[in-house]
C-alpha cells in the first residue's frame, strides 16, 4: 500500500485530507514481533525475517472509523535496551501504545511492567493502551497462557489480544479497537471541556461543580 | 395604516396585489413555521429559579420591510427534558388543553425574581418581568426603533396575523421606544384566548400607585373577567448595603517606587501577604469593591393576607419569610491584569535585535563564524570553574539599550543567577526542589520558582510595570548575555532540573537543560584531554613507543580534543591476553567484560562490552524536525534507517576496538541477546546461532557491521558536538522575536500565577474555600501546556478569565468576612460556610429562611449568628436603604371553570417601584370565543 519512496505516498504525505491524525506507537521488547504485526497490518505481508529494526521506524496508513478519516502514524520502535533513549523520545504526544510481547517468551511478558512504567514516565497521561500477545500460532511453544495475559491486562487496567502476525489473527483488530478507543477518549475530554464547546458564560465556571474527574487526569 | 400600505404600493412597479404588510407577514409566519411556534407540548412546570440558571438559545433572523431591516428573535430557555414521564398525566386536574407553557409560566410564582445582580447572566428583560420560557421578539435594526403608535400597531397586527395563521402559541412582542428603555408590546394566543403584554413606566405616579393595595385596585379593573378565587401576591425587597472596599495595595516585585504607592480611597487597607517570592504583581485596583444587597421575598400570598400602603406595611424585613444577601463583586487585580496584558506580546512580532540593538550579545557577527574551539583555547587558561570573577568582555559591559537602569536590571540578574552574585542575592534556587521531584499536575512548565519560572513571571512583570515591550526586550537580551556568559566560561546554569531535555516540561527549560549537558560533556571533555596530555607526558618518559595509528586528518582533529577513557583498560587486556596473541591490534576502549562470556573465535579471550558514545539529548523542537524528516522521507525507504544507523555504527566499531577478534555474533551476544538464538538439532545437542532476521543477506546489522572499522569512541566523531549544540541554543534563545518569547513563557508564567494565587490563598486560609476550583484550573492548565506544539500560540484567554475569577471572589470573600465580623462576632468556619453558599449559589447566601427554622433546620445550627449580625435590628433603618419593590400579582382561571371548559385564562400583574418610578407590566388575558 505504501511503498517505499513511492511517488504516490509522497502525496498521501502531503495530503491533508483526514479528519484526524492519530500518532501510535509499538513497543515491547525485542523480537516480539512489531515489526511483522506492523507489516501485516499496514501491507498485510509477512516475513519471519524482517531487519530488526534499528532505532526507530514508521508507517501511514489512514482508515475510516465512524465516517472519519483517521490517519494513524504508526511508529515502530527498536526493543533493544541500547535504543530506550531514542524510542522514550517518541513517545511525546503519542496518543495510543501497542505493548507487545511474545507468548513463546516468559522474558518479554516480564518486561510488560516495565514497558508500562516507561509510557506512565514519558507519555501523556490520556494516552491509550492496548496489550497484545503476539505470536499465539506458535501454540507447541506457548508459555504464557491467554489466562495470564488477560489477568495482566486487568490489574494494569487496559484491554488484552492475543494475536498472530504470521497467521493474521486479531491484528487489524487490535488497531480498530485502539483507535476506538482513543475516539471515545476524545469526545469525553470534549464533552467534559467547555472551553472546546463554547457557549458558557463568564462567571460561570468557577460556580460548576468540577467537571469530569480531574484528578483522573494526573494519577499516572 | 392602511395609507402607509398604499403609499408604498403606489411606487412599486410590481402590480402583484401584495402589500408590503403582507409580504412581511408571510416572510414572519415562514420564520414562524421554521421555529416549530405552533408546538403547544408545554413540557412541564419550571423548578424554582431555573430560568435564571439555565441555559438560552437564541435564535435570529433579519426581514426587510421598506428598506428598513427588522431583526426577529427566538428566544428559549433549554429546560432540561422532564424527569416525570409527562406530568401532565400526573396533575390530572390542572389538564387543560388551552393552557399553553406561556399560561404556566405567567402563574409560575417559582420563576418570579431573578437574582438581583444580572451580570453574570445576561437574561431577557422579557423573561425576568413575565417569567417566560419561549418568546419572540421583534425590533428595527441599525440604532432605529419604533415610535408612533401607528408603528406599534403595524408590527403588532402583522404578529398577531402571522401568529394566528401558523398557530403559534409563544408570545409575541414588539419593542418600542428607544431600546434602551425596555419597552414593549406584545401578545399570545391560546385556543380561545389571547394575552395582551402591555409595558407603561411612569415618572412621577400617585404615591399610593406605590403600595400593593392601590396596583391590586388597579389589576382587578384591568381583569376582562370576573373569577371566583383571590388574587396571588409575591413581593420581594431590595436594599442595598454601603458598597464595600478593602484596600489590598499594589505590590511589584523590583519596583521600589511603586510599592509604597498611597492613594487615599475610603475603607480599609489590607495588604496582601505572601510566604514564597514570586516575581509577579498582586493587590487589586481601588475601584474593586462590592456592593452589598439585602434582598427579602415573599414567594406567594393571597391578596387579603398582608395590608401595604404609604401608611403602613406588612413588608418589612423582619416579617419576611424569606431573606438573602448578594453580594455583587467588581475587582480587578494587579496580577491578572498583568497576565492579560502579556497576552500582547503574542501579537508583537517585532525582533528582539529591533529594541536592543544588534549584537546585544556581544560577540560579533565575525568572531560568532570563526571556531569557536579558538574561544575555547583562549578563556580556558583564564578561568576555572566555580570562580565568579569573569573578564569582562568588551561586548558584554557594553549597556543594553532599555527603560531600566544598569541597577535595575542588575536586581533582575541577581534574582535569576543568585550563584553569580552571592553577596547580594536574596533568592537562592532551593536544591532539592529540582532534583527528580514529579509535578504532579503534569504541566508542561518547569519546576516552581525555577531560572524558568522566575524568568517568565519577570518577564511579564517588567511588560507590565517596568518598561512595556523595551523592558522586556532588555531583560530578555540581558538573559541571553548572560548564559553566553555561563557557557563560555563553562558554567552551567542554575535552577534547572538536572539531566537530558526532559520532553514533559516546557520547551525553554529543555533548551536550558541542553545547555547544561552541553557544559557537562565539555567540562568531562576538557578535563579528559588533559589527563591524556599528563598521561603522554608520561608515556613518553618512560617508554618511547606508542603505537596509536592516526592516519587521517579528522581523526587527527577528534583525538586533539577526544581523549576520555583512552587506554584505560590496559593492565587487564595485557593480563588476559594469551602469549600467542597478535599484539599489532591492541583493544582499545574497553568498559567492562560481559559477565564470563567468552569470544566465540577466540575461547581465551574475554567478551568486552565497549566504552560507547552517550546517547544524543535533543530537545522536542530537535525531535519533532527528525520525525518530520523520516515523513518526507517516507516509510520504509532505508533512508530513515540510515538515520538511526550512526549510533549503531559507533558501537560497532567501538565494540571492534575493544574486541579486535570479535565476530558480529559477538556483537549480537551483547547488543541484541534474543538474536542469539539457542537451537536443538536432532541428537538433542544444544548450540546457538544467529536468528534468522540478523543472517538474512545484506541486512542492515550486516551491512553497518561490515563498514565498521575498529576506532574506540575516544577516537570517533562525536555525535553530539556540544559545542555547536549549545551555540544552536543560545542563537536560538538569541534570535525570538517578541511573539516567540511569549509563546516559550506563558506557560511557566501562568503555573508561577496560579502558585502565587494558592500562596495568598493559603496566607488567608482559605485555600480550602477555592480548593475546587484551583483544582479544576490546574487540570485545565495540565490541558492547555501539552495542547499546542512549539511553534502555535497558545490560547490562554480562557485559563486568564477563570483565573481573574478566582480573583474576584477572594475579594468577594474578604469583603463577605469582613461585613460578617470576622473575627470578632463569627468564626471562620462560620464565613466559609455561608461563603460557598455564595460560590455556589450565584453570590447569594441565604440569611433568613423562617420555612427550614422553623422546621429546626439549617439556621437554628449555623447561620445563627450571621443572621443576627446581617438581619438590621429596626426595620426604619432599613427603610431608607430600600431600593427597589418588586410586586407580582397573578390570578388564574380555576381548576373548575377550566374543567367546564371556561378557562378564563391568566392574569399577570408586575409593578416595579423604583424610588418614585413605577413600571408596570401587564399581561391579561381576554377569552376571543365571542370576539
Amino acid at each position: 500500500m505504501a511503498g517505499g519512496g513511492d511517488p504516490k505516498w509522497q502525496k498521501d504525505a502531503a495530503d491533508q485530507n483526514f479528519d484526524y491524525m492519530f500518532k501510535l506507537l509499538i513497543i515491547g521488547n525485542s523480537s516480539v514481533g512489531k515489526t511483522s504485526f506492523l507489516f501485516r497490518y499496514a501491507d498485510d505481508s509477512f516475513t519471519s525475517a524482517f531487519v530488526s529494526t534499528v532505532g526507530i521506524d514508521f508507517k501511514v496508513k489512514t482508515v475510516f472509523r465512524h465516517d472519519k478519516r483517521v490517519k494513524l502514524q504508526i511508529w515502530d520502535t527498536a526493543g533493544q535496551e541500547r535504543y530506550r533513549t531514542i524510542t522514550t523520545a517518541y513517545y511525546r504526544g503519542a496518543m495510543g501504545f501497542i505493548l507487545m510481547y511474545d507468548v513463546t517468551n516468559e522474558d518479554s511478558f516480564n518486561s510488560v511492567q516495565d514497558w508500562v512504567t516507561q509510557i506512565k514516565t514519558y507519555s501523556w497521561d490520556n494516552a491509550q493502551v492496548i496489550l497484545v500477545g503476539n505470536k499465539c500460532d506458535m501454540e507447541d511453544q506457548r508459555v504464557i497462557s491467554f489466562e495470564r495475559g488477560r489477568q495482566l491486562a486487568d490489574q494494569l487496567g487496559v484491554e488484552f489480544f492475543e494475536t498472530s502476525a504470521k497467521e493474521n489473527v486479531n491484528v487489524k483488530a487490535v488497531f480498530e479497537r485502539l483507535v476506538d478507543i482513543i475516539c471515545d477518549k476524545m469526545s469525553e475530554s470534549l464533552d467534559a471541556d467547555p472551553t472546546l464547546v463554547g457557549g458558557t458564560q463568564k462567571g460561570q465556571r468557577l460556580t460548576d461543580q468540577p467537571q469530569g474527574t480531574p484528578n483522573a487526569n494526573c494519577n499516572c | 395604516m392602511a395609507e402607509e400600505i398604499d403609499d408604498s404600493d403606489f411606487y412599486r412597479e410590481n402590480f402583484s396585489a401584495d402589500s408590503d404588510w403582507e409580504v412581511f407577514n408571510a416572510q414572519l409566519a415562514e420564520i414562524l413555521q421554521k421555529w416549530d411556534v405552533q408546538n403547544a407540548d408545554w413540557g412541564r412546570e419550571l423548578r424554582p429559579e431555573e430560568l435564571f440558571s439555565c441555559k438560552w438559545q437564541v435564535e435570529s433572523e433579519t426581514l426587510n420591510l421598506l428598506r428598513n431591516n427588522i431583526a426577529v428573535e427566538y428566544y428559549e430557555a433549554k429546560v432540561s427534558a422532564s424527569e416525570v414521564a409527562s406530568p401532565e398525566h400526573e396533575e390530572g386536574s390542572n389538564v387543560c388543553l388551552q393552557r399553553t407553557s406561556c399560561h404556566h409560566d405567567l402563574m409560575s410564582s417559582v420563576n418570579s425574581f431573578g437574582p438581583p445582580i444580572s451580570s453574570s447572566n445576561e437574561l431577557h428583560m422579557l423573561a425576568r418581568i413575565y417569567g417566560l420560557r419561549r418568546f419572540i421578539v421583534l425590533h428595527p435594526v441599525n440604532s432605529q426603533f419604533l415610535k408612533s403608535t401607528s408603528e406599534f400597531n403595524f408590527f403588532l397586527s402583522a404578529a398577531a396575523v402571522s401568529s394566528a395563521e401558523v398557530g403559534s402559541v409563544v408570545p409575541i412582542f414588539v419593542q418600542i421606544y428607544d431600546p434602551k428603555w425596555n419597552f414593549y408590546t406584545g401578545l399570545a394566543f391560546a385556543p380561545a384566548l389571547r394575552t395582551n403584554f402591555r409595558l407603561i413606566g411612569l415618572d412621577q405616579p400617585q404615591k399610593e400607585c406605590l403600595y400593593l393595595m392601590r396596583q391590586l385596585a388597579m389589576f382587578k379593573e384591568k381583569v376582562p373577567a370576573s373569577y371566583t378565587q383571590p388574587a396571588m401576591v409575591s413581593v420581594r425587597m431590595t436594599y442595598a448595603l454601603d458598597t464595600m472596599r478593602i484596600r489590598m495595595p499594589m505590590n511589584v516585585p523590583f519596583d521600589h517606587g511603586l510599592n509604597s504607592e498611597d492613594i487615599v480611597v475610603s475603607g480599609e487597607v489590607a495588604p496582601l501577604e505572601t510566604m514564597h517570592f514570586h516575581a509577579l504583581p498582586h493587590g487589586y485596583t481601588p475601584e474593586s469593591r462590592t456592593e452589598i444587597y439585602l434582598v427579602y421575598t415573599w414567594p406567594e400570598l393571597t391578596e387579603h393576607v398582608a395590608f401595604d400602603s404609604e401608611q403602613s406595611s406588612d413588608f418589612v424585613p423582619s416579617k419576611a419569610p424569606l431573606g438573602q444577601i448578594y453580594l455583587s463583586v467588581e475587582a480587578s487585580s494587579y496580577l491578572s491584569c498583568c497576565l492579560q496584558d502579556y497576552q500582547q506580546a503574542g501579537r508583537v512580532t517585532r525582533t528582539l535585535e529591533s529594541y536592543v540593538g544588534r549584537n546585544f550579545s556581544g560577540i560579533s557577527s565575525g568572531a560568532e563564524a570563526a571556531n569557536p574551539l579558538d574561544q575555547l583555547t583562549e578563556h580556558k587558561l583564564k578561568t576555572r570553574r566555580g570562580q565568579y570573577e569573569l573578564p569582562s568582555r568588551a561586548g558584554q559591559s557594553k549597556r543594553l539599550p532599555g527603560p531600566m537602569t544598569e541597577n535595575e536590571l542588575n536586581e533582575l540578574l541577581t534574582y535569576l543567577f543568585p550563584d553569580m552574585h552571592p553577596e547580594t542575592a536574596l533568592f537562592p534556587y532551593a536544591k532539592e526542589s529540582f532534583r527528580d521531584k514529579f509535578d504532579p499536575m503534569r504541566i508542561k512548565s518547569a519546576v516552581p520558582d525555577s531560572l524558568v519560572c522566575r524568568l517568565s513571571c519577570l518577564l511579564a512583570t517588567c511588560h507590565a510595570h517596568l518598561g512595556g515591550f523595551e523592558g522586556m526586550a532588555q531583560l530578555w537580551a540581558a538573559f541571553t548575555r548572560q548564559l553566553r556568559m555561563l557557557w563560555d566560561n563553562s558554567l552551567s546554569v542554575p535552577g534547572i532540573t538536572p539531566g537530558f531535555p526532559d520532553t514533559r516540561t516546557c520547551l525553554l527549560h529543555q533548551k536550558l537543560q541542553m545547555l547544561n549537558v552541553c557544559v557537562d560533556r565539555r567540562v568531562q571533555r576538557e578535563a579528559a584531554s588533559k589527563r591524556k596530555q599528563q598521561q603522554q607526558q608520561q608515556q613518553q618518559q618512560t617508554q618511547r613507543t606508542v603505537t596509536t595509528n592516526i592516519t587521517d586528518d579528522e581523526q587527527e582533529d577528534d583525538d586533539e580534543d577526544d581523549g576520555e577513557f583512552y587506554d584505560c583498560d590496559e593492565p587487564t587486556s595485557a593480563s588476559s591476553s594469551p602469549i600467542k596473541a597478535v599484539l599489532s591490534i591492541r583493544p582499545e576502549g574497553r568498559l567492562q567484560r560481559l559477565s564470563e562470556e567468552r569470544l566465540l573465535d577466540e575461547p581465551e579471550e574475554f567478551l568486552y562490552i565497549p566504552v560507547t558514545q552517550e546517547p544524543v539529548p535533543k530537545t522536542e523542537d530537535q525531535l519533532q524536525d527528525d520525525a518530520e524528516i523520516m515523513l518526507k522521507l517516507g516509510p520504509g525507504s532505508g533512508l530513515t534507517t540510515q538515520m538511526m544507523c550512526t549510533s549503531l555504527l559507533s558501537d560497532m566499531e567501538a565494540f571492534k576496538a575493544a574486541n579486535p577478534r570479535g565476530q558480529m555474533e559477538d556483537f549480537i551476544r551483547w547488543y541484541s541477546p534474543k538474536d542469539w538464538e539457542q537451537v536443538e538439532d536432532e541428537s538433542g545437542k544444544i548450540s546457538h546461532q544467529l536468528s534468522v532476521r540478523m543472517t538474512t543477506p545484506g541486512n542492515t546489522w550486516q551491512t553497518v557491521w561490515q563498514q565498521a572499522q575498529p576506532v574506540p569512541v575516544a577516537r570517533q566523531k562525536r555525535l553530539f558536538d556540544d559545542t555547536n549544540e549549545a551555540l544552536k541554543v543560545l542563537q536560538f534563545l538569541e534570535t525570538r522575536n517578541m511573539s516567540e518569547i511569549y509563546a516559550l513563557t506563558v506557560i511557566p508564567l501562568l503555573h508561577s500565577a496560579i502558585l502565587k494565587i494558592i500562596d495568598l490563598f493559603n496566607n488567608a486560609q482559605v485555600e480550602d474555600v477555592f480548593s475546587a476550583q484551583i483544582e479544576q484550573w490546574l487540570s485545565d492548565l495540565c490541558r492547555l501546556s501539552r495542547a499546542h506544539g512549539s511553534d502555535e500560540m497558545p490560547l490562554i484567554k480562557g485559563a486568564l478569565d477563570d483565573l481573574a475569577e478566582l480573583e474576584r471572589r477572594f475579594y468577594q470573600f474578604r469583603c463577605f468576612e469582613r461585613l460578617s465580623g470576622y473575627p470578632k462576632r463569627s468564626t471562620q468556619a462560620q464565613v466559609k460556610r455561608q461563603f460557598e453558599e455564595i460560590l455556589k449559589n450565584d453570590n447569594c447566601c441565604t440569611i433568613v429562611n423562617k420555612k427550614l427554622s422553623a422546621a429546626g433546620d439549617v439556621l437554628g445550627s449555623s447561620g445563627g449568628s450571621l443572621y443576627d449580625i446581617l438581619n438590621p435590628k429596626q426595620d426604619k433603618d432599613m427603610s431608607e436603604r430600600l431600593i427597589t419593590k418588586d410586586y407580582v400579582i397573578r390570578l388564574d382561571g380555576d381548576a373548575k371553570t377550566a374543567e367546564k371548559g371556561e378557562y378564563l385564562g391568566p392574569q399577570f400583574m408586575r409593578a416595579i417601584v423604583t424610588g418614585e418610578k413605577l413600571r408596570l407590566c401587564g399581561a391579561f388575558t381576554e377569552s376571543t370565543t365571542f370576539i
